[in-house]
């Protein structure tokens, strides 16, 4: 079972928690000047990651409030937690976004 | 609201109130129900919204996470309950309902805020006693250990897989958990079952 640290509560088990799938997949300004296949990208195109990922997590028995997740599918080492609105923290790599 | 007459306990089928009580066991249960809960939304970065919340309530919003504000005796006035950063449970004596939401809808009208009144959707279990902690964890994730959950703090958690907002109220120690009407009569055997060891059984 995973820990996964409430930017609210601290840390609870997962089974308070809902899985939100990937983050930072932003909504198109006109949908409609999309074709279908870019359409159909943000919709159901999803990036299938080994290794640090940015997801989206709810914390449905808690406080209800979504936030952002970065975790290493791998090994499911929590890299960071950050709410909704705040940029990532890191390069998105796992590393601290040294070079 | 519910009309008084029409109100019934989500246990009321158990007549708890006909059981025998043990005097020499270590954790008690009991059910406190129809308790006013009204919940809040609102903005407290504004300090308008909590000035105002405070002045009618009587107590000041909680800001801090799963924190609780407001009297130990429940008589003494209103709590508020921590349940977001922008959410927050009113507790009050049974009974107070109409006045507070009455009180609440004058102060709230110049903010982007809201207050309903869910009195009905939740009953109070209460256990208590020296073993009440090590009987809620047989169902709890959280750690109700005094030096990670102290007297007057609260948290949304499940117990025995339902949801629940813990508080405890009493160093002794006493937690009230608010239960989902629809769960209390499963939360309730649960609580039975699992407090059953610490009830010694009558000999003869």
């Amino acid at each position: 079972m995973l820990s996964i640290p409430c930017p609210w509560c601290g840390p609870r088990d997962e089974t308070e928690y809902s899985y939100g799938g990937e983050a930072h997949i932003v909504r198109p300004e006109d949908p409609q000047a999309l074709s279908d296949r870019e359409w159909a990208d943000y919709l159901f195109m999803r990036a299938n990651t080994k290794g640090a990922h940015r997801e989206r997590w709810v914390h449905s028995h808690g406080c209800r409030r979504w936030f952002n997740v970065e975790r290493n599918t791998a090994t499911n080492e929590i890299i960071a937690v950050y709410k909704m609105g705040e940029s990532p923290p890191g390069d998105g790599t796992g590393g601290d976004g040294a070079p | 609201m519910v009309d008084p007459y029409l109100r019934q306990s989500p246990l009321a089928h158990m007549h708890l109130n006909t059981r025998p009580v043990s005097t020499d066991a270590t954790v008690w249960l009991r059910e406190e129900p129809f308790r006013t809960q009204i919940v809040l939304r609102g903005n407290a970065d504004k300090k308008p919204f909590r000035d105002s919340v405070e002045s009618a309530v009587g107590c000041a919003l909680p800001r801090e996470p799963n924190s609780v504000t407001g009297p130990t005796d429940l008589n003494d006035g209103t709590r508020i309950l921590w349940l977001g950063p922008d959410e927050w449970l009113l507790v009050a004596p049974v009974g107070n309902e109409q006045q507070l939401m009455e009180t609440l809808a004058d102060t709230l009208t110049k903010f982007h805020a809201a207050a309903v009144d869910v009195s009905e959707s939740r009953t109070v279990l209460s256990v208590g006693g020296p073993s009440a902690s090590e009987a809620l964890a047989k169902g709890c994730s959280l750690d109700l250990h005094p030096r990670s959950f102290a007297t007057g703090q609260c948290a949304q958690s499940e117990i025995a897989r339902a949801h629940a907002i813990y508080h405890k109220v009493g160093e002794d120690p006493v937690f009230e958990l608010y239960i989902h009407r629809s769960y209390a009569e499963y939360v309730w055997m649960w609580l039975e079952d699992a407090t059953g060891e610490y009830v010694p059984v009558a000999e003869g």
